[in-house]
């Protein structure tokens, strides 16, 4: 693609690249600060690219309820001279792709040149997001009469979406199923072992139609990846990841606040939806192009809405989809190959990107699919949020 | 955590919960395009108008979607589990959440018409709806 690179459109595509990733251990209690697993997951990134701190010029995070750390702090606690970009954006899981996309509208336009994107939070030991209440203008409409929490605002999304497509409760069975196959490869993964159907079925309910292991399992730690121009990736990395699309939309009546439902006029749908046209072409490929996806799933059922969303299977087809096999790692399309948020554990989205760069990079061991070299990486299950297009170079 | 106490009431959904306190279910209606909304915030979410007043409906409407709860996420709601919340489409437009109000546990389906009802706990009056006829469950099919 290099000869269309000056004619991109948006101009920033194709000329960023993630050359690494850098995790914490995820656990259900850190024991430590939020700050020092941000420094920990952003000093694991430079040192698997081989960048010095204090070539960091610019950083870009997402947080929720204050749950996080300032770019600046992490600066600050890296010794990073000065930085010339940052972002720190109050979203939640719908940000981690656009948080790359704000990196490499950074890089391209020459406001930063090496990038640190990260999310770190002590998400099951300290502020945990099932049970802290938003300060929003619409929560008196929802707290009152029950609707306290997001398993629960997503189960009236996953009603709604069964109820217009006839998607069952075995549709959400069969991502449980498979996402657990590749979470028993997944040395990071919280919840490391397969699940049978039968076992999903006597899960108890927890807001109809989820059971518990169609919930994500919150957890502490970080995930960082780091964003430089895609001429210095290739000389800092074996297989540099090349942003070819990167889109954000807000959906009209998207709501108030980032959990308000109450204007979204169409639930069965979310924003994967209404991204996907945006996304494709400015990639200038389409989902039948992609080698694996990773599909934002903090719901079983929101994996379902979110691959039809992407295009990868038609409205209604995604629970088969996932029944066939298809999205196993021997499949047609591998999806969510480190056993998603369900089971890897809840960092708000950052690991799905992550899990994307490794798969291209190769380094994904016995979840790697082999020949990895175009992924697409979601973000966000309601009416707003983002996703890339991801090319290994030369793929 | 969270209570049964709208703690946000503000400016502009003040005459909604004292509708809420008298019974009665008052939203929003926009005096450019007609559009009536929910929730009753000072701008009209179909053409941008400010010029909105408030409206008392009749509460009928239609299940769009809802949520059986049977692990309370908050200490509040320990008590009330199960229970289930409806989204409901109101006559004339608007989308409101409420109680479902049903003696013995049911299981909704989407469309069954339903009339709004308050309930009273812990100390205040709540929208509910409570369904128009027994068909409107799945034991009727």
């Amino acid at each position: 693609m290099t000869d269309q690179r000056l004619e991109r459109d948006p101009s920033f595509l194709g000329k960023a690249a993630i050359v690494s990733t850098g995790y914490t251990t995820l656990t259900k209690q850190s024991g430590t600060t939020v700050l020092n697993l941000a420094t920990e997951a952003c000093g694991n990134a430079l040192a698997m690219a081989g960048v010095e701190a204090a070539e960091i010029d610019g950083i870009v995070s997402y947080s929720l309820f204050d749950d996080s750390v300032a770019c600046q702090a992490v600066a600050t606690a890296m010794a990073i001279p000065q930085l010339t970009y940052a972002l720190d954006m109050n979203m939640g899981g719908v940000a981690p792709a656009l948080c790359v996309m704000h990196a490499a509208m950074a890089v391209a336009s020459g406001v930063a040149r090496n990038v640190l994107v990260f999310r770190a939070l002590n998400g099951r030991s300290g502020v945990r997001i099932g049970q802290t209440a938003f300060k929003a203008p619409t929560t008196q409409y929802r707290y009152p009469v029950g609707l306290t929490a997001y398993p629960q605002y997503m189960a009236l999304l996953a009603r709604r979406y069964m109820v217009e497509t006839g998607a069952t409760e075995e549709d959400l069975a069969a991502v449980v199923v498979a996402q657990s196959e590749y979470a028993a490869e997944n040395e990071r993964a919280i919840r490391r072992r397969r699940v049978t159907p039968d076992e999903y079925h006597e899960a108890r309910y927890v807001v109809e139609p989820f059971r518990t292991l169609d919930c994500t399992s919150e957890v502490d730690g970080a995930c960082a990846v780091l964003v430089t121009s895609v001429e210095r990736a290739r000389t800092l990395a074996d297989a540099p990841v090349v942003i070819e699309g990167a889109a954000w939309v807000t959906g009209r009546g998207s709501g108030l606040d980032i959990a308000d439902l109450l204007s979204w006029p169409d639930y069965s749908r979310i924003c994967q939806h209404y991204l996907s046209e945006r996304l494709w072409k400015g990639a200038g490929l389409g989902p039948g192009d992609m080698d694996v996806a990773e599909v934002y799933d903090c719901f079983s059922a929101m994996a379902l809405l979110g691959i039809e969303g992407l295009g990868l299977a038609e409205r209604g087809g995604a629970g088969e989809l996932v029944r066939s096999g298809e999205t196993a790692l021997h499949g047609r399309i591998p999806i969510n190959t480190h056993g998603g948020l369900l089971f890897e554990g809840y960092l708000h989205g950052m690991n799905t990107l992550a899990e994307g760069v490794q798969q291209l990079q190769g380094i994904a061991g016995s979840r790697q699919v082999s020949g990895a070299g175009k992924c697409v990486v979601s973000s966000g299950a309601m009416g707003d949020g983002s996703a890339l297009v991801l090319v290994r170079d030369g793929a | 955590m969270t209570e049964h106490d709208p703690a946000e009431i503000d400016p502009d959904s003040r005459d909604f919960w004292d509708g809420v306190t008298r019974g009665r279910l008052v939203v929003s209606r926009c005096r450019a395009c007609g559009h009536q909304l929910f929730p009753p915030i000072a701008s009209c979410v179909n053409c941008g108008s400010r010029d909105l007043e408030p409206l008392e409906v009749s509460g009928d409407g239609e299940i769009y979607s809802w949520a059986t709860v049977h692990v309370a996420l908050s200490d509040a709601f320990a008590d009330e589990v199960p229970y289930t919340v409806v989204v409901v489409e109101l006559s004339g437009g608007g989308r409101l959440f409420g109680r479902l109000l049903e003696d013995e546990p049911v299981t909704p389906v989407a469309g069954a018409t339903v009339r709004f009802e308050t309930y009273w706990v812990d100390g205040r009056w709540l929208p509910g709806f409570r369904l128009a006829s027994i068909a409107g469950t799945e034991t009727a099919i």
